[in-house]
């Protein structure tokens, strides 16, 4: 288990990570925030690329930057380390200076995800590159695997190749923590989220109770009404636009109530709509954001 | 495991190699291929000349080779100045510094078997030349310079002697560790590619500058005189800002002095002019004395120096960033310049209170606090009296008056 407590660090006066605290245990576990929250600073700091200015990491039970603790963390950056003029296999040889990889299980991985094993890596399309990487990273022995901006450049098949070799790992006990901005993706394959706001972690839980707080609703108006019509009855709105003569607001559960906007406003059409992951996790990100405000020490 | 680390690192290595080879070689091969060594005759206003072997070719190794010591430590601390560089190597179970000694000394390996391969090739190639060519051997020569305006400053001992070059490689061998570990020395405090330059420089200075006068001393002492020319033993009025370096440094230039001053002459003939420092042998041997003498130690304190943490791929993670000793380094620059511009000791010492002024501003923009530190004294005060010494200096055979 990864053990978390009181992470902080700095750059110049800008807190990037803010006593974060978590433990992280097997499964797959999707760390979101919005650009610049602070993930990829987290996961350095627990691969031991970066020193915390405060606060423990303790993996396995040893302490962070020691040598055990590193071997048992593969840190996949998201842009890695590509050696010039290497092919795949050169490469794994590169890497295997550095960390413990099993060779046929990325030939295996490699063939699963159809990718040449003959031409320089650094002249694969980012998707290609990113895959191979990928398969690198599953190929690793160690237990936990930070793959950060994991999907990106993945078309949509690459995607479900990857997220079945992902699954896969994690159904034999490791532990992968992935951040990226495909939500839906990370929806279908993470069991724990954790939310990542100005460096702060603001949300800690399973895919169900992510957005609980949320209710979204598609209405037809008589007359157009703004957003501050609803405020100022003490809703408290997330986020509200028209697509045509239809309006979709987004508002805090528990402070809502149909009956007033029933009785003030008339609509044509008020119905409940389901809220997609993608969406969800923005409006998390939002809420967090909101309430949060800029952090900067 | 450590073997891996290494079969993985001499692997991405090999362009490097390559191409520092390819290009010592070919330049090296150029200078051998095109050093004149037949012997000749020539009559000019019915005068009878001999000119026999120019030179070593020497300087067409020892320049390329110092220059490569410039590029390949940059490359060993390259995965501390990117981040793609240093996601892969902090994250490794190894750490940090054993990563550190293995690029270095992989480097280093590279760049001495890069040498060594152009070495051998441009000295095969040059001794067999020499051998083809009979009319270079029973040529005995004379001192000619006498009366001879055309090659006044000119001066020739002896036929080429090909055995020297097998010392001179021991020590260029040296040489090039020496300057390799100076360099890698400088390159392990920077966190960016512009600071590791800046940083190289800023060593190279701090070898021309504060390390000439004890070296000028010793020199000196081998050749129990000092100087006759300029105001004071180690500034002379007579040399440029690039003579300076050059002469007196203890720097990269150290070897090229060297192979220059001493060696040229050994193996082949010297045909350069005529040097304006009478104890310049001595002094280049004191010099590159003092190089080797710095720079192994620099290598072993290089590989054995614990990096700082935090200060990965350009950010300062904490004030102790490096880009605050630009400010130093432009001084000792704008020092060296100093003792070549100023022709008596007053400017000297009307410049260095300038320098001082300038040092003081400088440190105020980078920092933006117009308020000294400790250490800032203590460097002013060393910059003061070092400067200071340059200007008064000491020449018991020199009349005083440069004021």
């Amino acid at each position: 288990m990864i053990e978390i407590s009181g992470l902080s660090k700095y750059f110049g006066n800008h807190r990037a990570v803010n006593a974060f605290s978590a433990n992280l245990a097997t499964g797959v576990i999707g760390l979101v925030g919005e650009n610049g929250a602070g993930k990829s600073t987290l996961f350095r700091l627990i691969s031991g690329v970066y020193h915390p200015d405060a606060g423990t990491v303790f993996i396995d039970g040893f302490p962070g930057y020691s040598k055990e603790a590193k071997a048992r963390v593969f840190f996949l950056s998201d842009d890695p380390y590509t050696p010039h003029g290497m092919s795949p296999m050169q490469m794994l040889a590169f890497y295997q200076g550095l960390g413990n990889f099993d060779t046929d299980e990325f030939k295996k991985i490699l063939s699963t995800f159809g990718m040449p094993f003959d031409r320089p890596v650094s002249s694969f399309s980012k998707g290609m590159r990113r895959q191979t990487f990928i398969a690198m990273a599953l190929s690793s022995d160690a237990p936990y695997l930070l793959l950060d901006e994991a999907f990106d450049g993945l078309d949509p098949l690459s995607l479900e190749t990857i997220r079945g070799e992902l699954l896969r790992k994690a159904g034999k006990g490791k532990t992968i923590v992935i951040s990226t901005h495909n939500v839906t993706v990370l929806h279908r394959l993470a069991d724990r989220f954790l939310l990542l706001s100005n460096g702060r972690l603001t949300k800690d839980g399973d895919a169900q109770h992510l957005g609980v707080e949320f209710i979204k609703y598609q209405a037809v108006f008589p007359s157009k009404i703004q957003d501050t019509d609803l405020v100022s009855m003490g809703y408290r709105i997330v986020s509200f636009r028209y697509v045509g003569s239809v309006c979709h607001f987004v508002a805090l559960d528990e402070y809502f109530e149909e009956e007033p906007i029933r009785n003030k406003f008339k609509p044509l059409l008020l119905e409940k709509v389901p809220i997609d992951p993608d969406e969800l996790m923005a409006l998390e990100m939002l809420l967090a954001k909101s309430e949060g405000g800029a952090d900067d020490a | 495991m450590l073997k891996r680390l290494i079969r993985g690192q001499i692997l991405s290595w090999i362009p490097v190699f390559a191409a520092s080879a390819v290009s010592m070689t070919v330049i090296f091969l150029i200078v051998m291929v095109s050093n004149q060594i037949t012997v000749y005759c020539e009559i000019y206003r019915s005068a009878f000349f001999i000119v026999p072997p120019v030179s070593s070719g020497l300087l067409g190794i020892v320049l390329p080779a110092m220059g490569v010591c410039f590029v390949i430590p940059p490359i060993v601390y390259s995965y501390r100045t990117t981040r793609q560089g240093s996601d892969a190597y902090q994250q490794s179970a190894y750490g940090p510094h054993t990563i550190q000694r293995v690029r270095a000394l992989v480097g280093l390996v590279m760049l001495l078997a890069a040498f060594s391969v152009a070495y051998l090739v441009g000295v095969v190639v040059f001794a067999a030349r020499y051998g083809a060519t009979p009319e270079a051997d029973p040529v005995i020569l004379t001192d000619i310079r006498t009366g001879v305006e055309e090659l006044y400053g000119y001066y020739y001992r002896k036929v080429a002697e090909l055995i020297y070059y097998l010392p001179v490689y021991f020590y260029l061998l040296l040489a090039l560790i020496a300057q390799y570990g100076i360099n890698c020395l400088a390159c392990s405090f920077g966190n960016s590619k512009a600071t590791q330059f800046i940083l190289m420089a800023g060593f190279a200075a701090v070898g021309s500058l504060f390390l000439s006068a004890p070296a000028t001393f010793i020199s000196q002492a081998i050749k129990d005189h000092f100087s006759y020319w300029g105001d004071v033993p180690w500034a002379l009025d007579i040399v440029t800002a690039c003579d300076y370096i050059s002469y007196y440094a203890i720097g990269p230039f150290a070897p090229v002095r060297l192979c220059e001053g001493v060696f040229d002459g050994l193996i082949g003939t010297y045909i350069g002019p005529e040097h304006p420092l009478p104890e310049a042998g001595g002094h280049a041997i004191a010099a590159a004395s003092f190089h080797v003498g710095v720079g192994l130690p620099c290598f072993v304190y290089a590989l054995f120096r614990k990096e700082p943490s935090g200060e990965l791929a350009g950010v300062d993670g904490t004030s102790n960033a490096f880009l605050s000793l630009i400010p130093h380094f432009a001084i000792l620059f704008a020092g060296i310049l100093l003792t070549t511009v100023a022709y008596s000791r007053g400017t000297r010492i009307l410049y260095t209170g300038i320098l001082l002024a300038g040092y003081y501003a400088l440190l105020a923009v980078f920092r933006h606090d117009f308020r000294l530190r400790k250490i800032d004294w203590v460097a002013l005060a060393l910059i003061a009296t070092t400067l200071l010494a340059i200007s008064l200096g000491y020449n018991p055979k020199h009349s005083r008056t440069g004021w």
